[in-house]
């Protein structure tokens, strides 16, 4: 079904991102904005968003998305026109024209970036994106899993740098532009995995920007009504895993990424538990040392809500004390895949390696 | 003999006192808050001197906590036109200055806006060129038109010099009596929050400048001229008139804050949880290591966002004043508490009613008794259950450790607070916890700090943490404070998640005496 994203909408869409994002992403408050912005200076209030199954066999896709440091990204922040920049110097490259822009990853702000690089270029959204939730590297995507190329791929920066790359696999697209993305100031703006029509309905995970649209409409209703559990479990087939008290957080920087892990304690003080994070959340298990016998793991989501507000709280507005709600919530089918272990398995984070 | 006077601005009383250097409370007065702040500080002020008679001479300083400044931002009222000029285009060019406040506040501030090519990246090295030329061709239109400018930069906090030449060239341009305020004085990281806090800053500093002059001219009234002026900071210390002129954001939440550095100084408890049971809410805060805890997260201000630092304070509307009927609040009598609820001889059931009978507690100017004519024990009994409840579960929430803490209650609701509270340890009520708030500014200490970002692969980290806390003294010291007393009281390193290159913001806190 096509529908319109509007200005109006984009609040709900972030606030339902927020929770797919799995605590990552991006900053989705300043995301919004951006996209309210570029709506309010261009004139436009709506984007189409098309369904997947309606699209041709030959239709030309690329992916939108920006990379590097949320942090620095709430500092040094976007002039908005980068992404559909990123997008036009990949079609000038390439000598094609691109007919819809696609989400990489639904969560934060990566959710609403592909309608800023649509909104100026004048195209449409399609309703799915890549992963169904957020990863860390770029290559951490159903894109990937099922033999889409990453590359040829745009990366540019705020000045108007472009790079084009083109790499012998996908882990080699995401060290070079991690790389050149740090020389830029840490943050970097991407159009990659350009594709055909017929290869996205084949590796997306559909419908993901409607979930989203329609998670945060859930999560608002609840918000109102005082019955997010409820709505979270009955409506959107979450399981509610843990209700306590965040007693111990460790984290440390690494390469590029926030690694560590969340302790939390149950109001009494009885039941325990522990998420691991890489930039998003990534692990859930209720021991608190030694080996862990992971009760949630990737590529299933976990969301953190704050106990009072319900507000998802992101990985880098973690802190000691908070009172906070975990759910999880399901990813999707298209994460079952022989491969899909090598690519988003527990084996492939740092975070394990770091945090026994 | 030193006399100090602290004057705190409650919601619904204006509370002074004047202290020896032994923290003997000398005199103490309250004056309902007036609409306009200014006549219930004012007359509170003039009060305390008067009473302390001959020995008015012996004042050395005067500490005021007030939310003037608040007051304007939430009300639209008061506050002056600001230029808010923003440096680091191509970069933020999709979100201008402004971009997520309320359409009543960007008015009264006058909507104007400016930004130019600029900035700094984390490391420190320039973004692009800062455009010098095209910021003077831009200013010219505001010539004559503008009082209070406020700068923001990209990364200003770790490299401030173009803030820094901007500066220099609006007062070039726009001449020097211009008020300039600079957003690496105020925040750090997330640019919007800094901006905000750096525009809100420029657009209450007129106002604060003219309540300044009238209190000097209070004390110059009154044969007082040399008396030093000092206003309460958000994080419960004090700084001096001067400091005050050129940054009244930090001035903002100093009411809330006394009473929670009141606590401490009446008790000599550095960590325990504070109620200030006012009369129309009562606030929870933490004191660590004697000074109020910060939040950590964004505060919205008059509906926009900021990232200046605020005490951590949770805010029920439960206190003194609250009217109880089937629920208990949220409204309140406020002030006219001691006409109209029932103990002192009007109609209106409030909390204080419920709380004096279910404790049995007798209160000057009070008659208990009549509420019993007209309810009865269970229903009190039940009342008072639900208050307690709601007072728990506020001290649950503030709490950052499982286990029971000590809890200090101040404020003139004081002793409705239970003193077997589920959470607590031990409840303790000081003496004059009345004047905790006014007490909390006579004797607070001048403060600084600031928050700096470095990389430690490009700056040595003991180098780094040694250039913040030089930086801090300094502040303090022009906040008012002598050098050869200046301690460090708190220096933290927080990693920044995500930025490379091993990056921390390093926070530091000093504290020191005034001059005598």
């Amino acid at each position: 079904m096509t529908w319109r994203l509007r200005h109006e909408d984009i609040d709900i869409l972030t606030l339902g991102s927020s929770l797919l994002g799995s605590g990552g992403g991006g900053n989705p408050y300043i995301g919004g904005l951006l996209l309210k912005k570029s709506m309010e200076k261009l004139g436009i209030d709506g984007i189409e968003v098309i369904a997947p199954d309606s699209i041709n066999d030959d239709a030309t896709i690329i992916a939108s998305a920006g990379m590097g440091s949320p942090t620095i990204g709430s500092e040094k922040l976007p002039n908005g026109e980068e992404y559909a920049r990123s997008l036009s110097r990949l079609e000038k490259d390439m000598e094609i024209e691109f007919e819809y822009v696609t989400p990489s990853e639904i969560g934060g702000a990566n959710s609403v970036v592909p309608f800023i690089a649509a909104l100026f270029r004048g195209l449409p959204v399609l309703d799915g994106d890549g992963e169904g939730r957020a990863f860390p590297e770029l290559q951490m995507t159903t894109f990937n899993l099922y033999g889409i190329s990453s590359t040829p791929m745009c990366l540019a920066d705020e000045r108007g740098n472009e790079l084009i790359i083109n790499s012998v696999d996908n882990l080699w697209a995401e060290s070079i532009a991690r790389s050149v993305t740090a020389r830029f100031g840490g943050r970097g703006y991407v159009a990659n995995y350009p594709m055909s029509g017929k290869d996205y309905k084949k590796s997306a995970v559909k419908n993901s920007v409607s979930r989203a649209r329609d998670l945060g409409e859930l999560l608002s209703r609840g918000m109102r009504n005082n019955s997010v559990e409820d709505v979270l479990t009955k409506e959107a087939g979450a399981s509610e895993l843990f209700d306590g008290k965040l007693t111990d957080l460790v984290r440390e920087n690494n390469g590029g990424f926030s690694i560590g892990y969340a302790i939390f304690r149950s109001t009494e003080g009885e039941k325990t538990s522990r998420i691991r994070f890489q930039n998003e959340y990534l692990f859930f298990d209720e021991k608190i040392e030694g080996d862990m016998i992971e009760i949630v793991t990737t590529p299933e989501i976990i969301c953190i809500l704050d106990r009072e507000t319900y507000m998802p709280i992101t990985t880098d507005r973690l802190r000691y004390g908070q009172r906070c709600k975990v759910f999880s919530l399901p990813v999707g089918e298209k994460w079952n895949h022989p491969l899909a272990d090598d690519l988003v398995g527990r084996r492939v984070f740092s975070v394990l390696k770091h945090f026994q | 003999m030193k006399v100090r006077i602290g004057i705190d601005v409650g919601s619904t009383n204006t509370d002074g006192v004047a202290l020896d250097e032994n923290n003997n409370v000398l005199t103490k007065e309250k004056f309902q808050t007036t609409e306009d702040i200014s006549t219930g500080l004012f007359n509170t002020l003039r009060k305390v001197i008067q009473n302390l008679g001959n020995s008015k001479g012996y004042i050395g300083s005067v500490m005021i906590g007030t939310t003037h400044g608040l007051n304007a931002i939430t009300s639209r009222v008061g506050l002056t036109e600001v230029l808010a000029i923003r440096i680091g285009l191509p970069a933020g060019e999709g979100i201008p200055p402004l971009s997520d406040w309320p359409e009543e506040l960007k008015e009264a501030i006058g909507n104007h806006i400016l930004m130019v090519r600029g900035g700094h990246e984390y490391t420190g090295e320039e973004i692009v060129k800062f455009d010098e030329n095209g910021l003077r061709n831009y200013l010219a239109n505001y010539r004559g038109k503008i009082k209070s400018v406020a700068i923001t930069s990209i990364f200003s906090f770790v490299n401030p010099e173009h803030e820094l030449k901007a500066e220099s060239i609006v007062k070039e341009v726009l001449g020097e009596e211009v008020l300039v305020t600079l957003s690496n004085k105020i925040s750090s990281l997330g640019l919007l929050e800094r901006e905000n806090s750096t525009i809100l800053n420029a657009s209450i500093r007129p106002l604060m400048m003219r309540i300044i002059v009238s209190i000097e001219e209070i004390l110059k009234n009154l044969e007082l001229g040399d008396v030093k002026l000092y206003f309460a900071q958000n994080d419960g210390t004090v700084a001096s008139e001067d400091f005050v002129r050129k940054f009244p954001i930090f001035t903002v939440a100093g009411p809330i804050s006394n009473s929670i550095r009141g606590a401490f100084v009446l008790t000599g408890i550095e960590n325990a949880v504070v109620f200030d049971v006012g009369g129309a809410t009562t606030n929870v805060g933490a004191l660590t290591n004697g000074y109020p805890r910060e939040s950590s997260n964004p505060v919205i201000i008059g509906g926009v966002r900021t990232n200046f630092r605020m005490p951590d304070i949770l805010s029920i509307p439960l206190a003194g004043g609250t009217i109880v009927r089937d629920k208990i609040g949220p409204d309140t009598l406020g002030f006219r508490l001691t006409k109209e609820a029932i103990s002192f001889g009007g109609d209106v059931l409030t909390a204080t009613d419920i709380a004096l009978n279910a404790l049995k507690i007798d209160l000057p100017g009070a008659e208990r008794s009549r509420v019993l004519k007209k309810f009865d024990n269970d229903f009190i009994t039940s009342k008072y259950v639900t208050m307690r409840n709601m007072w728990e579960n506020c001290l649950d929430k503030i709490k950052t450790k499982a286990g029971d803490v000590r809890l200090v209650t101040v404020g003139g609701g004081a002793f409705m607070i239970h003193s077997k509270l589920r959470g607590s340890s031990d409840v303790i009520r000081p003496e004059s916890a009345q004047y905790a708030n006014a007490i909390g500014a006579a004797t607070a200490l001048i403060g600084a700090r600031i928050d700096r970002a470095y990389s430690y692969e490009a700056v040595k980290r003991e180098k780094a943490i040694e250039e913040s806390i030089e930086q801090a003294k300094s502040i303090s010291v022009e906040a008012g404070a002598v050098p050869s007393t200046i301690e460090v009281k708190e220096v933290e390193e927080v990693s920044m998640p995500y930025l490379p290159g091993n990056s921390v913001k390093i926070s530091v806190k000093v504290v020191g005496k005034m001059a005598q």
